[in-house]
């Protein structure tokens, strides 16, 4: 049988599923996440891991190149691909939020959106039937509104701590987020045994943690 | 000028020597099981996709418009023109009617992992008949089909289109809670489904069930019985029944170690009723086949009658194929012939002739290839007529015979084809 691979985002979704892992008694090296390398073998425990972007991870799954994913759900409902999420991790906890100057919600025309989630946005005020213009940034999104390139945000928020340091309110809280388990949808059914037992030992010490 | 397309390619030499070798094999199955192959048009009208709920987005279509405006479509899939053609041209033939088919199909827009706009699939359809019996031999014949293209391990997904309905249908819910559950069931996503079961109003018969059939999937002598056992409608423990009795017949062929069982198994394919089913590879994370019943299709034509087929993905095939480097018929051995002066021409080509008719493949030119022709061309051997002799030498391991040029006969060149191997 082949190792099972698992994606994970880089950075603080990663370090919290090693924790997580290990947790579950799925030995994973505490330091793997402090070399610079991309790809881990895990031969004692069948298991590869590899690190990519946030986005990248549910591509990777979909294809089918990596059989397991961790993942925000905010990448989830953006990339909206053909996965099976099987698990709330319940960490990485955060919301989609509409955010702006305080007092000006009201006197919106038409709304100018600036977001890192295009094609959510897109699907979330259609479904709103609300017609907004929808400018996609990469970072550093409270900046547009401050600076007239878009009165509305949507954005993550975790304390909201960001947008009061900016003089942002928010406008209306849409959904809660947290981290997920995704599987490949052919791995599933081709290695049910393999990802069944890591599922269910990390439901375990999620539903009992 | 950019003659560059997305999404479509040329097929070269190498990649379509092993395409004729799987078409072959493909061929043969379907059609020692007596189902004669069909083409139909590559045009049809866009009318003929329109109206049928969830066959194909009518935005991933290909349009294209005639001389007299009528709108018409590249096919998107060949289910729909075989069930038209069963409807009109062969509506008074006895059935059951069964077609096979290998041709391609075309989406602007495809999920599967390779996205190509101009897909291959290589199906049957049986028209006419609701027995199990028909869904068996789908089931069996694609496994079949599968094994004798060299798919190690076949693996088919098998679900039941009516079966989640059947289950929803003691159970008090608007459409749109259905909709979203439906959604939810086939992402398997049980923590979503737990907090939507929280937010709705929802007996707790109702909710046990909804929350158990996520993790309901695998082999059928597993599933089966969990799935009795739970308070589902008298209608859904019928089909369970049905469902049960093919993994039975399927045991008895000596299948059910390809078979796994997926109660929530949804197809993109709105059309299909009955059992749908998909072929995987073992080891492999792709796609192969797609499959199932469509007993309401051929209604649109104005006579309604059940039907199951299935399209295995031929891309996808041989991409699994490349993986698994499984060679699939030893080639011929190709020669060239070098035969310098123009006196040796007709000579040359009388040898050319009657090798080609032993079956090598014999390329003939006048002046000596160069290296880099020989490798691109994968010759094996080369003949060369230098002066009163015939040089044959072996490209890959340069040896060499030769023989005098007035004993040149077919049997003897290949005797000394034969020493040089």
């Amino acid at each position: 049988m082949d190792n099972i691979r698992i994606a994970m985002a880089k950075g603080r979704l990663a370090k919290q599923a090693v924790k997580l892992f290990r947790a579950a008694d799925i030995n994973i090296p505490e330091d793997m996440l402090s070399s610079r390398k991309l790809i881990f073998s895990l031969p004692e425990e069948n298991l590869e891991i590899v690190l990519v972007k946030p986005a990248d991870v549910p591509i990777y799954v979909e294809y089918g190149t990596a059989d397991l994913g961790i993942v925000g759900k905010d990448t989830l409902l953006e990339e909206n691909r053909d996965l099976y999420e099987v698990l709330d991790l319940q960490f990485g906890k955060c919301r989609f939020a509409l955010a702006g100057l305080p007092g000006k919600k009201e006197s919106l025309l038409q709304r100018k959106v600036a977001t890192k989630y295009p094609d959510f946005t897109r699907r979330y005020f259609r479904s709103k039937g609300e017609p907004v213009e929808i400018i996609k940034l990469n970072g550093s999104i409270e900046l547009a509104p401050l600076t007239g390139l878009a009165d509305t945000i949507l954005d993550i928020v975790q304390t909201g701590r960001t947008l009061k340091e900016n003089g942002l309110v928010v406008y209306e809280n849409i959904r809660q987020l947290s981290a997920r388990l995704v599987v490949n949808k052919v791995s599933m059914k081709t290695s049910q045994v393999e990802i069944t037992k890591i599922i269910d030992a990390l439901e375990n010490e999620v539903e009992g943690g | 000028m950019n003659a560059f397309v997305e999404g479509v390619r040329d097929i070269l030499p190498a990649e379509l020597r092993r395409r004729r070798a799987i078409y072959k094999r493909i061929r043969k199955v379907f059609q020692n099981a007596d189902y004669r192959e069909v083409i139909t048009p590559t045009l049809e009208s866009l009318e003929l996709y329109s109206g049928i709920e969830g066959v194909i987005d009518k935005s991933e279509m290909f349009k294209v418009v005639d001389e007299n405006g009528q709108i018409l479509v590249l096919r998107p899939d060949v289910t729909m023109p075989i069930a038209r053609l069963a409807a009109t041209r062969f509506q008074d033939t006895p059935r059951p009617l069964k077609f096979s088919y290998l041709t391609t199909a075309y989406q602007s827009k495809n999920s599967q992992s390779l996205s190509l706009k101009e897909k291959t699939q290589a199906g049957v359809e049986l028209i006419g008949s609701d027995k199990l019996c028909s869904d068996i031999e789908m089931i069996a014949l694609l496994i079949k089909t599968m094994k004798a293209i060299h798919i190690e391990r076949p693996l088919i997904d098998i679900g039941h289109a009516d079966l989640i309905n059947e289950i929803f249908c003691t159970m008090d819910l608007t459409e749109k809670q259905r909709d979203n559950l439906l959604s939810l069931l086939s992402a398997k996503n049980k923590v979503e489904i737990r907090r939507y079961l929280n937010e709705i109003e929802i007996d707790e018969e109702s909710k046990e069930v909804l929350i158990k059939l996520p993790t309901l999937f695998g082999k059928p002598g597993d599933v089966i019985p969990e799935l009795k056992k739970l308070p589902i409608s008298e209608e859904a423990h019928q089909e369970v029944l049905k469902l049960e009795e093919l993994f039975n017949r399927l045991a008895e062929l000596g299948l059910i170690e390809n078979i796994t069982f997926d109660p929530m198994l949804i197809s993109r394919h709105g059309y299909y009723t009955g059992v749908i089913f998909k072929g995987y590879a073992g080891n492999h994370n792709v796609l192969l086949a797609n499959g199932g019943r469509y007993d309401n299709l051929t209604e649109k034509f104005g006579v309604g009658e059940p039907a199951v087929g299935f399209a295995l993905e031929i891309e996808n095939v041989l991409e699994y194929l490349n993986k698994t480097h499984y060679d699939f018929e030893a080639q011929s051995a190709r020669l060239i012939i070098n035969y310098h002066a123009e006196d040796n021409f007709s000579a040359a080509y009388h040898l050319a002739e009657s090798l080609r008719d032993e079956d090598y493949i014999v390329e003939i030119f006048e002046d000596k290839k160069g290296k880099e022709y020989i490798e691109f061309q994968g010759l094996d051997y080369q003949i060369e007529y230098i002066d009163k002799k015939l040089v044959i030498r072996n490209i890959k391991n340069d040896k060499e015979a030769e023989l005098d040029i007035d004993d040149v006969k077919s049997e003897i060149v290949i005797e000394k084809l034969e020493e040089v191997k």
